[in-house]
């Protein structure tokens, strides 16, 4: 038979051939993969769309809305028949005289309805020019506010000591500066203090604040370990009821974290952080066997003693003993990962310490399972195959898992602090083992413990 | 070629249906399991011994199809290449993996010489596969992928991850041993 001849046979007869196939049994195996497969789609945009919302959420927390100023446009409009009566400002003489910008935005002029006549309809946005300067010992009622004739009238008509009242307390209002008359007549500002700079501010500070403040980025690594214990979810489609035996007879147990990350921080309380991290998720499942054998052996039944209580003689006879043996051994299995996580947080920065809130996602780039038997010595049991792996040894990237952490951190010096960190993972994808094919997914809780050094 | 991907008699188009299961519809991703399967199960058989894991990694290799469907060709021949590859490498890593855990081989290995027919038109599929399963399972991949599968000496290196000169010694000794197997053959019925 000639090599060459049955290699084209060979591939003859393969080129398209087809194997017999149950079809149905094949589909019926994948078609719930394919579902999980389409129902992990929306998980996956929730969390997305939730992302996005976190990260809008933190990027409006470090860039609050800045107030502005009302047009000047908007000013020149504005005529003072809508000015605010004069009444307005009687309420607050007590207050103004201090002359202090804190005491006055403090108390911001009020109106009264009864007194109000004409333009008392004005509203709060309606702004005044400001005040021109006037003498001290000139007693009257700035021009600008009086203008309205109707104004005029009420004040007229007013008791003369009250009248007289009114006019020492507009002399105290014409000592304020001009900002703050005008801040006075609007109602002042729509929240927070007033401005406490006075002075003309120099060109370098000009330019500053036409735009917000630089925030300050930090650098720094952070090294971290810590105990993991995970909550298993497990199912299985080939053996559902092993699933649920596996769930009964076997103990989640403390597992370790370990990991090293890089941040990114800034004055603001942003966080922005990369690392690699390994955990192990460790499980146990206790074998205990009891063996009682029975024998007869040889042994001495009776004795005969003298009155001194001496051995004279004794009989032999076959007696019954009985032996227990306890045997135990512990199947011990160990899921271990290598993730990438990447994390985007907010820090809430207090003077020697601070609370670190950050949320990410991780990318698993190995996973592996393996299972062991060991005696009530803690000592390997050996199996015969020439290792003392017990389970087959999977490797299979998980994908991705999602992640969050809260953060407690110690600054021992400017350079360095201690965390002590809670953290959960909830990973996207299962772990399958290679013998019993029961997904396995752990979420993993873990107290990691690390220090961070600023660069 | 066509025949292959005719489902249940019934002449179908594989591009309408590969466009269908794009849109993840559960009925087309149906009629190209029964259109596809028995081909890639096929395929399966030769790099796998056992038809329970030949039928594992049809499975995982009909999954990774529909997960990756968005990125092939609609071109009946561009797509069968594609899922013909994709099922060699199901195949190929779930050695690997096996050889990682020294998967032991269940029964003993047969050593006896076997019989087969003399002419060589009457060696059938069963017979061949007898012939490959009866080879050091380097020589049987290296052989399938370079005979049967028309891969170059290149590839071949590439997918195994060995030296191209490797692979075109393994395809040596495996043509050496199925000669000898034949002669065995040939002895036992003289």
């Amino acid at each position: 038979m000639n090599i060459n001849e049955l290699e084209d046979h060979f591939k003859n007869v393969f080129q398209d051939h087809e194997a017999p196939l149950d079809t149905n049994e094949i589909w019926d195996n994948i078609k719930d993969e394919l579902e999980e497969d389409r129902r992990r789609k929306p998980f996956f945009w929730i969390f997305f769309g939730l992302g996005i919302l976190l990260l809008g959420g933190l990027w409006w927390l470090s860039n609050p809305p800045v107030q502005t100023a009302a047009p000047a446009a908007s000013r020149t409009e504005i005529s003072t028949d809508n000015a605010q009566p004069i009444t307005a400002i009687h309420n607050t003489s007590e207050t103004i005289t201090d002359n202090t910008s804190e005491t006055i935005a403090t108390s911001p002029p009020t109106e009264e309805p009864s007194t109000q006549q004409g333009s008392g309809d004005s509203d709060n946005n309606s702004v005044r020019p400001p005040a021109p300067p006037r003498a001290s010992n000139d007693s009257r009622p700035p021009s600008s506010l009086l203008s309205n004739t109707a104004s005029k009238a009420v004040v007229a008509a007013a008791d003369p000591a009250a009248d007289q009242q009114q006019r020492t307390a507009l002399g105290a209002f014409d000592k304020l500066p001009p900002q703050i008359i005008e801040q006075l007549a609007v109602g002042g500002p729509s929240f927070g203090p007033l401005p406490r700079k006075k002075r003309h501010p120099k060109k370098s500070d000009r330019s500053r604040l036409k735009r917000p403040l630089k925030a300050r980025w930090y650098h720094s690594i952070e090294g971290y370990s810590g105990p993991t214990l995970p909550i298993r979810l497990l199912n299985s489609k080939f053996e559902p009821g092993l699933t649920d035996l596996r769930k009964d007879s076997e103990s989640a147990q403390l597992g370790l974290s370990i990991g090293t990350k890089y941040q990114l921080s800034n004055s603001r309380g942003l966080i922005l952080n990369i690392g690699i991290q390994y955990d192990r998720a460790e499980e146990k499942l206790d074998y205990r066997s009891q063996t009682t054998v029975k024998e007869n052996v040889r042994g001495t039944t009776a004795v005969i003693v003298n009155r001194e209580n001496r051995v004279i003689d004794s009989q032999l006879g076959w007696i019954t003993r009985e032996t227990t043996t306890t045997r135990e051994k512990v199947h011990h299995n160990a899921y271990q990962m290598i993730n990438i996580p990447v994390g985007i947080g907010k820090r809430f920065t207090g003077r020697k310490h601070d609370l670190e809130w950050v949320v990410g996602a991780d990318y698993n780039l190995i996973s592996f399972y393996n299972g062991e038997f060991r005696n009530g010595t803690n000592a390997f049991v050996e199996l015969g195959n020439g290792n003392n792996i017990s389970d087959f040894y999977y490797r299979k990237k998980t994908g991705w898992g999602l992640w969050s952490s809260v953060g407690y951190n110690y600054f021992v010096n400017r350079k360095t602090s201690l965390f002590v960190r809670p953290d959960v993972r909830f990973p996207l994808g299962s772990m399958t083992t290679e013998d019993y094919r029961v997904n396995h997914r752990h979420i993993l809780f873990s107290l990691k413990i690390g220090g961070r050094v600023y660069l | 070629m066509a025949n292959a991907l005719n489902a249940k008699n019934t002449r179908v188009n594989i591009e309408s249906i590969i466009q269908s299961c794009k849109k993840k519809e559960r009925a087309a991703q149906r009629m190209l399991v029964d259109a596809l399967a028995p081909y890639l199960f096929s395929i399966a058989k030769r790099y796998v011994k056992q038809t329970e894991d030949a039928k594992d990694v049809l499975q995982d290799s009909l999954i990774k199809i529909f997960k990756n469907i968005d990125k092939c060709q609609v071109q009946e021949a561009a797509f069968r290449a594609w899922c013909k590859r994709i099922v060699i490498n199901t195949a190929l890593e779930r050695f690997r993996r096996a050889a990682r855990v020294k998967e032991l081989y269940p029964g003993k290995y047969p050593n006896e010489p076997e019989q087969f027919p003399q002419a060589i038109e009457q060696l059938q599929t069963a017979d061949i596969l007898r012939l490959l399963e009866r080879l050091p399972e380097i020589q049987k991949q290296v052989f399938n992928l370079y005979v049967i599968d028309g891969y170059r000496h290149a590839e071949i290196a590439d997918m195994l991850q060995i030296q191209e000169s490797s692979s075109r010694t393994t395809y040596m000794r495996a043509r050496r041993n199925l000669q000898e197997l034949i002669k065995k053959s040939d002895k036992i019925r003289s």
